[in-house]
């Protein structure tokens, strides 16, 4: 009887891993279908990324050579205040 | 009898002698000298033909003038003025007299206690404060008066001169001795006329002079202005071009996470499809006798399982991911924009001041804020594909594009709007298939990012895809 009802299943289990290798061999490729998207998703926000950094750099620069002009211009205005304020006091 | 006139020197203007042109015979009082200042000396320096004015005629600058502050503690406004010159005109400022340092020092003290102002923007409002050009004009005034006081002295020594000739004409003829003494009256009146003209002139050259220097500050201060202006005219312009392209970098990084969600949403409901099936192997099992604990021990089941979870985990993390560089390509641009806006902001003070009018919108930005926006998206995006994964049915790519462009030519009368999407396009940049299924949630969230980095996302477009949705998708579940 017990002989009778191993043989049972042992069919039944073959039947089900029958039934699942399919099943496994479907989420494999999900998985790697995942893989992909991620791959590919990661990879064009990276190059977002790279290319914000790129804008931001030219940016900081641009600003930089503002600050520079500022530096000369306000030292040009004080040059002039300065003079106009002795000219103006010498009289 | 004929009384001779003093040929004293008058009491204000002191030296020197004799030049044209004729005195008036009317003395000058204070306020004729300052029309005469105003008409010579302002109408040349004061707002230029191009500085608006208002309906006083002066520039509304000059209604507030920056006048040295009363208060305060010169000594260390000219310690922190000094330390803020440059060596040069550091040196030059330790030369300057006591009463300049006074000027200067008021001035840049009012400056200085203007919370957050700007070095150069500073300098700018001391530089076209209209304080220069007043006392330029005070200084004008005090020689044009000193002329005309000069005129109104000459004026009756001339009279006096004519009468006493008259009187020696007179004598002569009449035969009367004593002539001679008043034609030395009459040289002595003409030494001093002479004298007082010859002051009269170094006077003018001064007045002259005093034009001619404020003619020069005035140029070389717009000089500098006008070059600073459009230097920062030159390098605002990559800036705000460079803004705009961090802002479609922006718009792309949220137009791939969408697209990103999307496709991990088909996947998750594949998973589910599977988790579904595998759910019914495992109540087969049951019904064979194998315990619960058996079952989960079934090396395809434990397999099974353990792959789902992988799945699951791997869009989790991957979506997780993307948040944490979208949000750190956010906050990069968020700094950037909140670093060029004092720039931005300056080039219309300086056109303020130059202009000399008040600025009308102090922050103007083609951006809206420093802080990187509240992401309201975030936390919708927050939710995991994986929980989110089975709210309504997925029809194809194809098929929404297709009821959203017809719906959109029904609505407006077969004409085309800029809302119609074009397939190719749109396919091209979210990189997905026409045959690519996808739940409505998932389409709204692509499409409003796609027209964002179209720059038409509009309230036009979200009555559309309201509409849409209402009319479209729940009535008759396209498929």
């Amino acid at each position: 009887m017990d002989e009778v009802t191993n043989n049972t299943n042992n069919q039944a289990y073959q039947n089900i891993d029958a039934y699942i290798n399919p099943l496994l061999e479907k989420v494999r490729i999900i998985i790697g279908e995942i893989d992909v998207v991620n791959k590919e998703s990661s990879a064009k926000m990276n190059e977002i990324s790279a290319a914000v950094d790129e804008s931001v750099a030219k940016i900081d620069l641009a600003c930089s050579e503002l600050d520079k002009a500022e530096q000369e211009a306000s030292d040009e205005f004080d040059r002039i205040i300065l003079e106009q304020a002795e000219d103006l006091s010498a009289e | 009898m004929f009384e001779a006139p003093t040929t004293s020197a008058p009491p204000e203007p002191k030296q020197e002698g004799a030049m044209p042109p004729p005195p008036s015979s009317a003395p000058m009082d204070r306020s004729e000298a300052e029309r005469i200042v105003s008409e010579t000396v302002i109408r040349e320096h004061a707002p230029k033909a191009d500085t608006p004015t208002n309906e006083t005629g002066r520039d509304s600058a000059s209604e507030k003038p920056l006048t040295p502050a009363s208060e305060g503690t010169p000594e260390i406004t000219g310690e922190k003025l000094k330390a803020d010159l440059s060596p040069e005109n550091r040196g030059f400022f330790s030369r300057m007299s006591e009463s300049a340092h006074k000027l200067v020092t008021g001035l840049y003290e009012r400056v200085y206690s203007i919370p957050g102002v700007n070095r150069v923007v500073g300098r700018i409002e001391i530089a076209f404060n209209q304080i220069w050009v007043d006392k330029h004009q005070e200084r004008a005034i005090e020689l044009a008066a000193r002329i005309g006081s000069i005129d109104s002295t000459i004026s009756p020594l001339e009279k006096s001169k004519e009468e006493i000739k008259a009187v020696i004409i007179s004598l002569q003829k009449q035969g009367i001795p004593g002539s001679e003494s008043l034609n030395s009256k009459v040289k002595e009146i003409e030494g001093t006329v002479g004298r007082l003209m010859m002051q009269r002139e170094s006077t003018r050259i001064k007045l002259e002079d005093r034009n001619g220097k404020l003619r020069t500050c005035t140029e070389q201060r717009d000089v500098v202005a006008n070059k600073l202006i459009s230097h920062y005219g030159e390098q605002l312009r990559p800036i705000e071009a460079e803004l705009d392209i961090l802002r479609a970098h922006k718009d792309g990084a949220d137009l791939e996470i969408a697209v990103a969600k999307a496709r991990h949403n088909e996947q998750v409901v594949r998973l589910k499809g599977v988790e579904d099936e595998m759910a019914r192997v495992k109540e087969i099992l049951l019904e064979t006798g194998m315990s619960e604990d058996d079952v989960e021990k079934f090396e395809a089941i434990r397999q099974m399982t353990g792959m789902l979870a992988g799945g699951y985990q791997k869009i989790r993390a991957e979506e997780e991911s993307l948040s944490q560089k979208k949000a750190l390509i956010e906050k990069k641009i968020g700094e950037t924009r909140a670093r060029t806006r004092p720039y931005l902001s300056r080039m219309q003070e300086f056109d303020r001041i130059k202009l000399n009018r008040p600025s009308a919108q102090k922050v103007p930005l083609n951006w809206e804020s420093t802080v990187p926006e509240v992401n309201t998206e975030a936390s919708a995006e927050t939710e995991s594909s994986v929980e989110g994964a089975e709210s309504r049915e997925q029809i194809t790519i194809g098929s929404f594009i297709k009821s959203w462009n017809d719906y959109l030519l029904y609505k407006n009368g077969n004409r085309p709007i800029p809302e119609n999407i074009n397939e190719n396009d749109f396919l091209n940049i979210t990189h997905l298939s026409p045959e690519f299924r996808i739940k409505f949630d998932d389409f709204k969230n692509i499409l409003e990012n796609y027209f964002k980095s179209k720059n038409l996302l509009t309230d036009k477009y979200r009555r559309s895809i309201n509409g849409f949705y209402g009319e479209i998708i729940v009535p008759k579940h396209i498929s």
